[in-house]
Parts: C-alpha cells; sequence; structure tokens
C-alpha cells in the first residue's frame, strides 16, 4: 500500500517536472496562461522584443534581403527602356483582343495592385482562376497559380490566345503591329524589320494555334516558313511586355520599416510602426503557425507548389494545378529550351529538374506573395476564400484535399491570434516601386499631351 | 482502498496530467520510441509529428523507421551506408545550405576499405517527413567527376526545417543506401 503511494507521487513529480523543463527551454520570457479551452499555452510577454533567431528570419522576410534582379537571359530586351515603353503600351491596349476591350490592365488593373478583384476573371469571357499580381513576379521562375509557364515573356503569350481572355490569335495580333505606324517603328528599332505581311493567303488576317476552328485551320494551311516569320513576332511583343512587367517591384512596407527597426533595436520606432496585435500577428506568422514554411523570402513565397486542401469551386471542371502545369510548361513551344528563349539551355535548371510526378503535386498551386494581400481580395486560386478573416480560418482548420492531400495541419490559433495574424496581414501594403506614369495607361498620357 | 483501485487511480493521473500538457506533448512517447537520438525537449512540431508521417511520404518507401532527429544536421558527416557497403560524404556547392534555390552537390563514394569507387548508379531522393512532401525538383547525378566523386544537379529545397536526403547507391553488382538528415535554416 505504501509502496504504491510512493510510486504515484514519484509518478507525479516526474510529469510535472517533465512539463516544466519543456517550457524551460523557450528562448523568450514566457508566461503560462488558461484560455477558455484550458489549453496550456506560451504568450510572449513583449510583443516588440526577438530572440536574435527571430530577428535573423525577420530579417530574411524584408525587402533589404531582396537581392538585384538578376538579368532574365531568356529575354534580351529584358532590361531596354524603349521596350520597356512599347511594352507599356501594349500592356493597356485593348485592342489587341477579340472584341476591342480587354488589355492586360482590364484583369491586372494598376489600382488594385495588378489583381482585378474578382473571384475569376472578366476577358472576353470567364476565367476559371482568379487573376495574380504581377508586382513581383520577375523573380518567378514559374508563373500561373499551375507554373504552366517559365518566363514572363512566355506567360504573355497565354492571356493573348486565350479564348476567355483578350480571346483572339497571333496573325491578328502580329498584322495590328505591322499596320500601326508608331508600333512597326517602335517594333523595328528593337527588333529589326517586318516583312511585307499583305499577301492574306500567306498571313491571313486571322490564324493561330487556338480553339477558334478558323483560325486554327487558316494556322494549319500555313507554311512553316510562315508561321516562323509570326512566332518571331508574336513572341517580341511577349518580351516587351516582359520588359515593362519587370519594373514592377514592390516598395518598402510598413513591416519592412518594422524590421528595420527591430534590427537597429529602436524601440519607440518599433512601437510607432506597429501595434501591439500586429507584432504578436508577425510572431504567430513565423511561430506557431508556421506560414514561413512557405511564404518564406522578401517577396514571401518560395515560389513552389503546395496542396493546401482549398475546396475546389463546384462549378468548374477538376482543376489539378500542378501536375498538370508541369506537363504543359514542359511541352511549351516558348520554354526555356526552346528556339524562341535566348537563353542558354544550360541556364533552364528550373525546367529541367522540376518534379514532374508524385502526389504532392496533385491539385498543388504556387505559393503566392502576401505583399500587398490586404488589397488583393479574393483569394486562392478560383478566389474561393472572400476575405483574410476565412483565409485564416482555413488555415486553422486546415480541411481535408478534396483532390490529393493538403499539406497542413491545424494549428489551434485562439481568437486573439487569429486577429493579431490579421492585423499584421495589413502592414504589408506598399505602393509599387516604379514613377507614376507607369502605373497609368499610356494612352490616357498620350491623349492628354496632344 | 484495495491495491487495484489505487492502480487505477494512478494511471487516470498520470493520464490527465499527460493530456494536460498539451497535444504536441501527447506525441512525444511515440516519437521517442521511433528515434534512438531524441533530443531531450522537442521545440517544434515539425520534429514531433515525424514518425507517424513517415510511412504517407510520397518517394520515400522503404525509408528506414528508425531514424534520428538531429539537433544540427549530418551533412559534414562521412558516413557508411546501412549494410556498411560504401562510405558516403557530401558537399553542397553553397553554404549554408540555401533556401528556395537551386543548386549542386558533390558526393563522394568509397567502399568500405576506403576506395574510390567509380562508375555507380545513384538515385537522389528527398523529403520533409513531418510535411509529407518531397523536393521540388528531381535531382540527378550528371557526371562522374572521377576519384569517386559525383556531380549532382537540380538540389532544391522550398521549406525551412528537417529535411532527408537518400542515395541509393548500385556498384559492382552490390545495392545499398545512405540517409542524410539536415536542418534547412528559415
Ligand atoms: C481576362 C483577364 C485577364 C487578362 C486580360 C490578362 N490576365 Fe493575366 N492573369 C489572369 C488570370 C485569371 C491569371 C491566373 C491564371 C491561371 O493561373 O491559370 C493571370 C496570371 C497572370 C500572371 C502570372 C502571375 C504569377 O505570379 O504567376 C501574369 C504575369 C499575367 N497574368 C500577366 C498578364 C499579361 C501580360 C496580360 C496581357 C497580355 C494578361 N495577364 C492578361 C487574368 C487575366
Ligand atoms: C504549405 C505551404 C503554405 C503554408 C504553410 C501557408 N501557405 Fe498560404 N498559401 C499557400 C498556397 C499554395 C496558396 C495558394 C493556394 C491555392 O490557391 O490553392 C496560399 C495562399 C495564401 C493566401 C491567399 C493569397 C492570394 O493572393 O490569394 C493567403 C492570404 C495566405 N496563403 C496566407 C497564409 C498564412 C497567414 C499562413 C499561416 C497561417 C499561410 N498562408 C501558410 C501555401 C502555404
Ligand atoms: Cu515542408
Amino acid at each position: 500500500m505504501n509502496r504504491t503511494i510512493i510510486y504515484l507521487l514519484i509518478v507525479i513529480a516526474a510529469v510535472l517536472g517533465f512539463v516544466f523543463t519543456a517550457n524551460d527551454t523557450q528562448e523568450n520570457a514566457e508566461i503560462l496562461v488558461e484560455n477558455q479551452s484550458d489549453v496550456v499555452m506560451q504568450v510572449k510577454l513583449d510583443p516588440h522584443e526577438w530572440s536574435s533567431k527571430e530577428l535573423g528570419i525577420l530579417q530574411s522576410l524584408s525587402l533589404e534581403s531582396l537581392p538585384a534582379l538578376p538579368p532574365d537571359a531568356s529575354n534580351f530586351v529584358a532590361d531596354n527602356s524603349i521596350a520597356s515603353n512599347f511594352g507599356h503600351q501594349l500592356f493597356f491596349d485593348a485592342r489587341l483582343s477579340s472584341n476591342g476591350e480587354v488589355s492586360c490592365a482590364s484583369c491586372h488593373k494598376p489600382e488594385l495592385k495588378f489583381t482585378d478583384g474578382l473571384p475569376r476573371s472578366l476577358g472576353v469571357g470567364v476565367t476559371p482562376r482568379k487573376s495574380m499580381t504581377i508586382i513581383g513576379t520577375a523573380y518567378s521562375p514559374w508563373l500561373f497559380w499551375d507554373g504552366r509557364k517559365d518566363s514572363q515573356w512566355s506567360q504573355a503569350l497565354g492571356p493573348l490566345e486565350n479564348p476567355e481572355e483578350h480571346g483572339a490569335n497571333r496573325n491578328f495580333y502580329v498584322h495590328i503591329i505591322a499596320n500601326d505606324a508608331s508600333y512597326r517603328g517602335q517594333y523595328e528599332s528593337l527588333f529589326g524589320e517586318i516583312p511585307d505581311l499583305s499577301d492574306a493567303i500567306r498571313f491571313p488576317p486571322s490564324a493561330g494555334p487556338v480553339s477558334d476552328p478558323e483560325a486554327n485551320a487558316a494556322w494549319d494551311s500555313m507554311a512553316p516558313e510562315d508561321k516562323e516569320v509570326i512566332n518571331k513576332i508574336f513572341v517580341n511583343l511577349g518580351k516587351s511586355i516582359a520588359a515593362y512587367e519587370r519594373l514592377l517591384m514592390p516598395g518598402n512596407s510598413r513591416f519592412d520599416d518594422y524590421v528595420e527597426s527591430a534590427l537597429s533595436n529602436n524601440r519607440q520606432q518599433q512601437e510607432e510602426l506597429f501595434t501591439e496585435s500586429e507584432a504578436r500577428g508577425l510572431d504567430v506568422f513565423i511561430g506557431k503557425a508556421q506560414c514561413i514554411n512557405c511564404h518564406n523570402g522578401p517577396l514571401l513565397t518560395n515560389n513552389a507548389f503546395h496542396n493546401t486542401g482549398i475546396p475546389p469551386a463546384l462549378d468548374l471542371p477538376p482543376d489539378f494545378g500542378r501536375i498538370e502545369g508541369v506537363y504543359m510548361v514542359k511541352e511549351d513551344p516558348f520554354n526555356c529550351l526552346g528556339e524562341y528563349s535566348d537563353e542558354d539551355q544550360e541556364q533552364c535548371e528550373d525546367l529541367i529538374y522540376t518534379r514532374t510526378e508524385g502526389q504532392e503535386i496533385i491539385a498543388a498551386f504556387k505559393t503566392p506573395t502576401l505583399r500587398n494581400v490586404a488589397e488583393t481580395s479574393p483569394y486562392m486560386h478560383s478566389g474561393q476564400i472572400p476575405n483574410l478573416t476565412e483565409v485564416i480560418r482555413h488555415y486553422n482548420a486546415a480541411p481535408l484535399a478534396v483532390r490529393g492531400h493538403s499539406e497542413l495541419a491545424t494549428i489551434d490559433l485562439t481568437t486573439e491570434e487569429m486577429r493579431a495574424l490579421e492585423d499584421f496581414l495589413h502592414t504589408l501594403s506598399s505602393p509599387v516601386d516604379v514613377s507614376a506614369e507607369y502605373l497609368e495607361s499610356p494612352w490616357q498620357q498620350l491623349l492628354s499631351e496632344e | 482502498m484495495t491495491k487495484k483501485t489505487v492502480k487505477q487511480l494512478t494511471l487516470s493521473i498520470i493520464f490527465l496530467l499527460l493530456s494536460a500538457c498539451s497535444g504536441d506533448q501527447g506525441d512525444q512517447g511515440q516519437a521517442t520510441q521511433a528515434s534512438n537520438q531524441m533530443p531531450a525537449t522537442a521545440n517544434s512540431m515539425d520534429e514531433m509529428n515525424m514518425e507517424t508521417s513517415m510511412n504517407a511520404m510520397p518517394g520515400m518507401t522503404g525509408m528506414p523507421h528508425t531514424m534520428t532527429m538531429p539537433e544540427t544536421d549530418e551533412l559534414g558527416q562521412s558516413r557508411s551506408t546501412d549494410n556498411g557497403l560504401f562510405q558516403v560524404s557530401i558537399e553542397p556547392a553553397i553554404d549554408p545550405l540555401p533556401l528556395s534555390r537551386m543548386h549542386g552537390w558533390v558526393l563522394s563514394l568509397a567502399d568500405a576499405a576506403g576506395a574510390p569507387v567509380d562508375g555507380a548508379v545513384i538515385l537522389v531522393e528527398g523529403g520533409m517527413p513531418a510535411h509529407n512532401h518531397g523536393m521540388p525538383t528531381s535531382p540527378q547525378v550528371t557526371g562522374n567527376l572521377g576519384e569517386g566523386r559525383y556531380q549532382i544537379e537540380g538540389v532544391q529545397f522550398q521549406m525551412p526545417g528537417h529535411w532527408v536526403m537518400t542515395f541509393k547507391i548500385s556498384a559492382d553488382g552490390q545495392l545499398d543506401s545512405v540517409t542524410y538528415n539536415l536542418m534547412l535554416q528559415p
């Protein structure tokens, strides 16, 4: 009997000892509090105090850590200012569409941080996916939610021939350039003379490898060398648009300023820049919620593909994300290894080594940047989630994926932590770091100059 | 009080206390069994969940269940393959291991006696056991540099945390493999 009681006491002592030593190892001063559900958790006493390890993480997320934009070897006009001005005009030109009403800027509006505020975009038709910001995409090895493009210039060719977006075809666009004196002049100063395209049999006004059967048949009827002429010009339009897009970089956000003040241990400035809740939210973001597993680096994306169990939009055909995108990009004639890329083939490592199989790329989508995220609702690849409160609830609950397997695990955030995390996400907004004229349509500017 | 009720009482108190010290510590028992180098206190969910999700991990079948959970990684170590047939060491082109950046590794291979082995076929696989996913790339051996050295290209890690890399080696009609634990810093 006595022995049993002693045994019982020893066990209790051991368990208590274990609980306390486990918490001793925390780096910061933390206290144990019990919330409504009696779960023991840790709360930082001082939200503005960061350990040296945490400071290292904060620094890695700050724009200060963004390396200088590497040259785009696949696009020889990437950093040419004539090309970026030409691309700027193309980006805002609604003549480049089958109905004369859709430009890139229809779905990538500068005032909405180059998104459109819609769950699914409106072009000539309705797209199955949500628009994405263009800011900072010059750093992205993969473009689109499924990464089916591997360069900005190749990406730009996609929407032009997509029946739901600009809705026309490459011959249609090339003829517009050839017949517009200003466009023709700009084009030729960059890429050399446009050959005579007036023979409507050799160069039909509407032709391309698109879903429209007439344009498709016209394309099939063209001689290979004539197709080649058209393809080159079409690709060069993409390269010019990319030269414009490369200018769109995020500016310093309140978060970046906060990191700077934390790194220089400027306590007063820290408190001026971040509320207590925003600082706690940042702690949740890099700590308990492990958002930085995927939203890492200065653009808050790892540029990789993950299944996070976002419920598919019910009225759409199944979307398998990356596992389909990876085949499309491998087979794309406009990819890094194709003849239209200015790249040395050795530099196409992303395309060569990217994973093409495995259950984890089924219904996996590209981790989007979180810069400006508070201004780019709704969220996720088909706009399934309307606001940040619901986004955080999704991560907290981590539902099973309908297709493939979600990588997420439930987090157990308290109501306060969820609110703090949301507050923090609002600190990531910033102006685009480019001169103001590039944030407007050049066509309005040209009109007002007259 | 009978011995039996005391026993039951003891057990229920232990059970209550264990469940009170939060969910993630509840896994401790399991995880300890699965490892021979478990740190005294695990400080992240990743480490805790590791054993349970190992089975489900794609491309990682045949991974030994008893694996170590290092505080620091085994990158710099020269290691014997599981059946002692070969000795392996690895040398990434970038130090420390970079996040989200593709880079190459050089793997050095020797037999049990330490003599360099050339002409081996080496398969590279990697993943994060705690998250059920592999690498974003499929690394390949692109060349045998001589003296048992092999160039591996296409290595990339998309997340900070605990990674495992397995090298399956076949040389002179013999097959063996070795697994490295790595810690990617955020
Ligand atoms: C009808 C609306 C619409 C139009 C017009 C449009 N886009 Fe998009 N854009 C989208 C949608 C929707 C996505 C995501 C599509 C997907 O993943 O399948 C997207 C994705 C992108 C991306 C990928 C960003 C990233 O992070 O991967 C870029 C860059 C882009 N568009 C640029 C352009 C350019 C350049 C044009 C004009 C040539 C253009 N878009 C025209 C709707 C549009
Ligand atoms: C496993 C990787 C991963 C983790 C961890 C992760 N995210 Fe994401 N995040 C993604 C991916 C992938 C998407 C796009 C998913 C989709 O559309 O199917 C996304 C989308 C988002 C979006 C929507 C952005 C947009 O433009 O539509 C927000 C906001 C977001 N994540 C915030 C967070 C927060 C906050 C956390 C931490 C609680 C977090 N994420 C953790 C990978 C991750
Ligand atoms: Cu992971």
